[in-house]
């Protein structure tokens, strides 16, 4: 018998050691080597609707990498711990530590370069799926799976990089390892000591899950916030952090307290029951917490993210916003029944409003003037308006007052009709319309927008149509329709756009779809 | 006059940092003289310092201060490699936490020293065989060591300390975790191997039955040597003189 033959047998039994290590390097290199191949597909950097994605494909691809340094070394570190027994036996028997480091370095090598092949190998089958399912959730058709030596020269020398590292940290690690701290710690029932640093690095870790949780509660509030990558990572990196530090130092830190709380002769058996099972077991729940915390974030956020995008979508009541006027977005009625009227409808408002210029001192605006009446149908509210008042809505989610202060008075002027208003309140309407041309409007009383309808000339007159549908899902190819009608009249217009759900929902998805 | 196989001087340890509330002072003081032949048993009640005393004997733990000397070498100006090549050529360790590879069969775990040494196939097999019918072990050769009782188990890691004829065996409650026909049979195994192959052998137990089959008990307390005992008469007699002197230095039965 030869000693590469030991060193073989004691490979093989320590198959079940090392499978949660080899299983840890493989997954996150399928997951790298997919992401690579994503980002490295020309075809997506190309895509225009996909730009958001080609500077956040890069981060997340930076954080796996950040990751699997974090997740593979700790995954080798309990591999390594468990190996304390046949070390020390080897010592104890005359193997000096070159020699130890020599087989350290073989079995790594194996391990290293099986799970390199084997990651690949998983994510190329894997890719082909991921990719569809990505496209598949961003509605982006007509990209082409496509392979290059790229992905898997990033992915073989960010991993050659990140082996090397552990490596050298393990290697640095064993010259330390004598037969005296072997023995000390095979000696060691008790679990470690217990260091007043670890009352203090345990209060960190809760306060750090606190603030995870926190911070999850925020993105999920806060539709502008989730979409930064910054927040995002940092979560990320502060969670993992907290669940190490609580399981690392807390634990150890709460039991002894326990232990030095005046009940524990009482409760001896219960408490160093639960320690020992705790020790035991606090590496692997640590590793599961990591690869389930991974796995949701990396499966689930971005299904929530569409989600979340659906109900900011879903804000708005109507699914079809657009406005109609002389060389504005023109379509014939017949032609425009015609499209709109093709898929199911649920509710269709169509509301008249004027563009009257205010002034106000040295200052002039246009803006959309709404009577009081048209106003309840669109929003279902009720304005008691007398004649002479009106009130200011806000369209648009930028902050500020958008130069309107509540009893102020203002000058309208349409045609040759001035009319004096005074603003009962200035206001954010309930949902944001863009294809009113404006930032904000203004409702006036019914008689006051009769008496200035009278004056507009048609140049000033527009209609509004808001429209619901029972499924607006489906709506995409009427909405398409409708633009390329307007288009073909060469009266599509940039101030007043045609907003619809089905659209908006597709371009926020990309520009949420940083994943 | 036979020689002197280890010699160690004025032994101190300490644990921790010198003079920090924390240090523990294991040692203090301590002087051993092991002839070769000789099979010496090291008693004490539990914190005694027996286990330290051992780990810095075989060179596992560093002494604080004092010299160990094994055949003519002192072995705490060995360097970390030289003191490889000397427990692989001169020592044998039987210690409870570093019994036998669960990955190995018991024949394979008893030639590992062999293996590690780059000995010869046939060298191995005719020592293994050898040594394990003296310890009758050799049916359950093999065996993975889940398959084969306690007692086979602490045997077979007496086998393997055996295996590259070393001037000194090194033991730590060798007898620990065993019953007392399994006891028996792993000291049986000592006493042969000090007898017939003239092995010298120091060993830390807590148990007297296990100490009354050595030739010299040394009893220490609280870091320092209280009482020697030399077998005199049978091993019955040296039992119940162990429990005298046991008594007297206040052992196991004053702690808990
Ligand atoms: N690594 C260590 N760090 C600090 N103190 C230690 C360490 N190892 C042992 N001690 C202390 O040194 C003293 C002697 O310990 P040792 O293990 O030598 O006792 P022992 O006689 O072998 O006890 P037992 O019969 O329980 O095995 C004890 O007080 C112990 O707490
Ligand atoms: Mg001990």
């Amino acid at each position: 018998m030869k000693f590469r033959d030991v060193a073989i047998k004691n490979f093989k039994q320590n198959m079940r050691n090392y499978s949660a290590y080899f299983l840890c390097s493989c997954f996150t290199i399928m997951l790298f080597f997919m992401y690579t191949t994503l980002l490295f597909n020309d075809a997506v950097g190309n895509n225009e609707s996909l730009d958001a994605l080609t500077y956040v494909f890069p981060i997340t691809i930076v954080a796996i990498g950040l990751f699997s340094v974090f997740f593979i070394n700790y995954a080798h570190q309990i591999f390594m711990k468990g190996r304390n027994k046949e070390f020390g036996i080897y010592m104890t028997l005359g193997m000096n530590q070159s020699d130890l480091k020599k087989q350290v370095l073989i079995e790594n090598l194996i391990i290293s370069v099986g799970s390199l092949i084997t990651g690949i190998v998983a994510g190329l089958l894997f890719s082909r799926l991921f990719q569809m399912i990505i496209l598949n959730l961003l509605d982006v058709d007509g990209i082409e799976f496509q392979l290059s030596f790229r992905p898997f020269i990033c992915t073989i020398l960010t991993y050659v990089l990140i082996f090397g590292i552990v490596l050298w940290n393990t290697n640095r690690k064993l010259d330390k390892v004598d037969i005296g701290t072997l023995i000390q710690d095979a000696r060691k029932k008790e679990g470690r000591e217990y260091k007043r640093k670890d009352s203090i690095l345990g209060i960190i870790g809760v306060l750090g899950m606190i603030l995870s949780v926190v911070i999850v509660l925020v993105l999920a509030k806060n539709d502008r916030m989730n979409s930064n990558p910054l927040l995002l990572g940092g979560y990320v990196v502060i969670s993992f952090t907290s669940v190490y530090l609580v399981l690392a130092h807390g634990g150890n830190a709460l039991i002894h307290r326990v232990k030095n709380s005046r009940g524990y002769l009482g409760n001896l058996l219960t408490v160093n029951q639960i320690h020992y099972k705790f020790e035991r077991n606090k590496n692997i729940i640590f590793i599961l917490s990591i690869l389930s915390t991974m796995t949701i974030f990396l499966v689930a956020s971005p299904f929530s993210l569409v989600n979340v995008t659906k109900s900011i979508v879903l804000i708005d009541p109507y699914n079809l916003e657009f406005t109609r006027g002389k060389g504005v977005n023109e379509v014939s009625d017949q032609k425009m029944n015609e499209i709109i009227n093709a898929v199911d409808l649920e509710k269709k408002t169509t509301v008249p409003f004027l563009t009257a210029t205010e002034t106000m001192g040295e200052n002039t605006f246009y803006k959309p003037v709404l009577s009081e009446s048209s106003y309840q149908q669109l929003s279902g509210k009720v304005l008691e308006l007398k004649d002479g008042e009106a009130i200011h809505l806000i369209l648009d989610w930028t902050p500020g007052t958008h130069g309107m202060q509540k009893n102020e008075t203002w000058e309208v002027t349409l045609g040759g009709q001035k009319e004096i208003i005074s603003l009962l309140e200035s206001e954010r309407f309930a949902w944001y319309i863009s294809s009113l041309g404006s930032d904000a409007m203004i409702v006036v009383s019914d008689e006051m927008f009769e008496r200035l309808s009278k004056a507009a000339d048609e140049d000033s007159a527009y209609t509004f149509f808001a429209i619901q549908y029972k499924d607006w899902e489906n709506s995409k190819e009427m909405v398409e329709q409708l633009k390329a009608e307007i288009d073909q009249k060469k009266t599509a217009s940039i101030q007043y756009p045609v907003d619809s759900s089905v659209l908006e929902y597709q371009d926020l998805n990309t520009r949420y779809f940083y994943l | 006059m036979s020689e002197t196989v280890l010699e160690a001087k004025h032994i101190t340890k300490v644990y921790g940092n010198a003079g920090e509330e924390s240090a523990t002072k294991a040692l203090n003081g301590v002087d051993i003289k092991v002839e070769a032949g000789d099979f010496v048993a090291i008693m004490g009640p539990s914190g005694s310092g027996k286990s330290t005393l051992v780990d810095i004997l075989s060179g596992i733990t560093k002494q604080t201060s004092g010299t160990v000397t094994i055949g003519n070498r002192q072995i705490e100006s060995m360097s970390p490699s030289e003191m490889a090549l000397f427990r692989r050529r001169s020592l044998g360790f039987v210690f409870q936490e570093f019994n036998l590879l669960d990955s190995l069969t018991i024949k394979e775990n008893i030639v590992l020293p062999m293996v590690l040494d780059k000995k010869s196939s046939d060298a191995m097999e005719t020592k293994a065989n050898e040594v394990m019918s003296l310890f009758g072990i050799r049916e359950v050769g093999h065996k993975y060591p889940y398959e084969v009782s306690g007692g086979q188990q602490q045997r077979a890691a007496v086998s393997r300390a055996l295996m590259n004829d070393p001037v000194i065996v090194f033991a730590d409650e060798p007898t620990g975790n065993l019953d007392s026909k399994s006891s028996n049979a792993v000291m049986n195994c000592f006493k042969t191997m000090n007898e017939e192959k003239n092995t010298t052998i120091l060993m830390v137990t807590h148990d007297v039955f296990a100490a009354s089959f050595c030739k010299k008990v040394i009893f220490i307390k609280d870091g320092r040597i209280t009482l020697t005992a030399d077998k005199k008469g049978t091993r019955k007699e040296f039992f119940s003189h162990i429990l005298d002197c046991q008594a007297v230095v206040g052992g196991e039965s004053d702690e808990i």
